[in-house]
């Protein structure tokens, strides 16, 4: 499957060289959290470093729009949400098929403790996977980042009670999702 | 629906997402796979910007001789002048003779003199019959986009491993921050030696754009050209490409 991930290169002048030094200092430590938020709204391991060059060229493109007095991440989630979305579509992708998760980055055999960690972050992943796009970002952004819905609703250009609905359902979902796979032996 | 928030969540699916929250972070090599290729991405995006606003203002001709022009040090400027006079003469000498120019070629060009040092060559890629349009080889030479799993790939321990993407990136950066600060001869070098030491490796890809870089902020616009061309046919899923290819065919041209 070929990925034309990238958004048009002069689909907006970028920021000037100066202003791609400010980025630069900016971007390289979101990598991280930009990775796992990907990961958390269904991107396919294999497609992750694709995707992670595909949501930072498009920050660059919009930084000059970025109001430097909030915080990065809300925005950044939102810009993610909007290139998995576009992603999505053109890879023709729906909600993941359940069973076997693929195989994750740097997850190293570990001790018992941290192997029940790790079969519960699977179990979360399994979980999501039952969200749509839309649910699955509120959810991420609230009840796993910490942001309140309000931040929510901004960075997903989503009216706050539209928030607030989507994070109820997402929630009734998700808790469905887990006990069906606790009680299926999933877990 | 009132805009209230939903109560609160049970405490063992609290507890679940708690682990998630604690998810480790990606890979240092990782990071930096994404860092390299976001930055060359970024240097493109950059140049294609720069250089639009420069055709606007006076030919894209001579924004780029004035932008070598500045950057160059002295014996960069004997080349460059010399490659310019050269060419301006060959252009009368060819306009005189009417002998009418052969057609860029649309596929790499692998010989080729140019005022830079010959660039460490990358491996070529399979020749093609003569196309209109560059068409990738058969995927033997196609780069993974990243390393989806360590056990298809022969290759040392993953220690090892982020010793040379580190020492890799180290050489890139110094290149990236030569060709910065106008340090061609700094940026070849670097450059040179990367190619030398690492020539399959990890950000072969990021090498080949700083090269492409180079030969634009020379003037040679042509092998700049044909160096993307190079890189593409090696690497048709680059993400660096749109960029590229708006930098190198800012009119739209097919490469």
């Amino acid at each position: 499957m070929t990925l034309s991930l990238h958004t048009r290169a002069q689909a907006s002048p970028p920021p000037a060289a100066a202003g791609a030094r400010e980025f630069r200092d900016i971007y390289r430590v979101e990598i991280p959290f930009v990775c796992k938020l990907l990961l958390r709204l269904g991107v396919e391991p294999r497609h992750l470093n694709d995707l992670a060059q595909d949501v930072f060229v498009a920050a660059f493109q919009r930084f000059d729009s970025y109001d430097r007095s909030r915080p990065i991440r809300p925005w950044l989630l939102g810009i993610a949400y909007h290139r998995v979305s576009a992603f999505r579509q053109r890879a023709g992708q729906q909600r993941e098929v359940e069973g076997e998760l693929p195989e994750l980055p740097d997850e190293r055999p570990t001790p018992d403790e941290e192997l029940a960690a790790r079969q519960g972050r699977e179990l979360v992943l399994r979980a999501l996977s039952a969200l749509d796009l839309e649910k699955r970002a509120v959810l991420v952004m609230h009840d796993i980042d910490g942001w309140a819905i309000p931040e929510v609703a901004r960075a997903l250009s989503i009216p706050l009670n539209t928030a607030y609905s989507r994070l109820r359902r997402a929630r009734e979902l998700f808790e469905a999702e887990v006990r069906r796979s606790r009680d299926g032996g999933g877990a | 629906m009132s805009g209230t928030e939903p109560k609160p969540l049970s405490p063992d699916i609290e507890a679940l997402l708690e682990l998630e929250r604690r998810r480790p972070d990606l890979s240092a090599t990782d990071s930096e796979q994404i860092a390299s290729r976001v930055d060359s991405t970024l240097d493109w995006l950059v140049v294609a910007g720069s250089l639009g606003a420069g055709a606007a203002a006076g030919g894209l001709g001579a924004r780029l001789l004035k932008a070598a022009w500045r950057g160059a040090s002295a014996h960069w400027k004997v080349g460059l002048a010399t490659f310019v006079a050269g060419g301006l003469a060959g252009g009368l000498v060819r306009g005189a003779l009417e002998v009418e120019a052969p057609p860029a070629p649309a596929l790499p060009v692998v010989e080729k003199s140019a005022p830079l040092p010959p660039p460490p060559p990358g491996p070529k890629p399979e020749v093609v019959a003569p196309a209109a349009r560059p068409r990738p080889p058969a995927p033997v030479a196609v780069k993974p986009p990243a390393p989806a799993k360590e056990e298809e790939v022969p290759a040392p321990d993953a220690q090892g491993r982020d010793v040379d993407l580190a020492r890799e990136r180290g050489l890139l950066e110094m290149a990236r921050t030569s060709l910065g600060r106008g340090k061609s001869g700094d940026a070849l070098e670097a450059l040179a030696a990367h190619g030398q030491q690492f020539p399959e490796g990890v950000l072969a890809e990021e090498r080949e754009s700083l090269w492409i870089r180079l030969l634009l902020e020379a003037g040679d616009f042509e092998q700049a050209r044909d160096r993307a061309r190079q890189l593409h046919a090696r690497f048709p899923r680059s993400m660096l490409w749109p960029a590229l290819a708006a930098a190198l065919w800012p009119d739209g041209g097919s490469p």
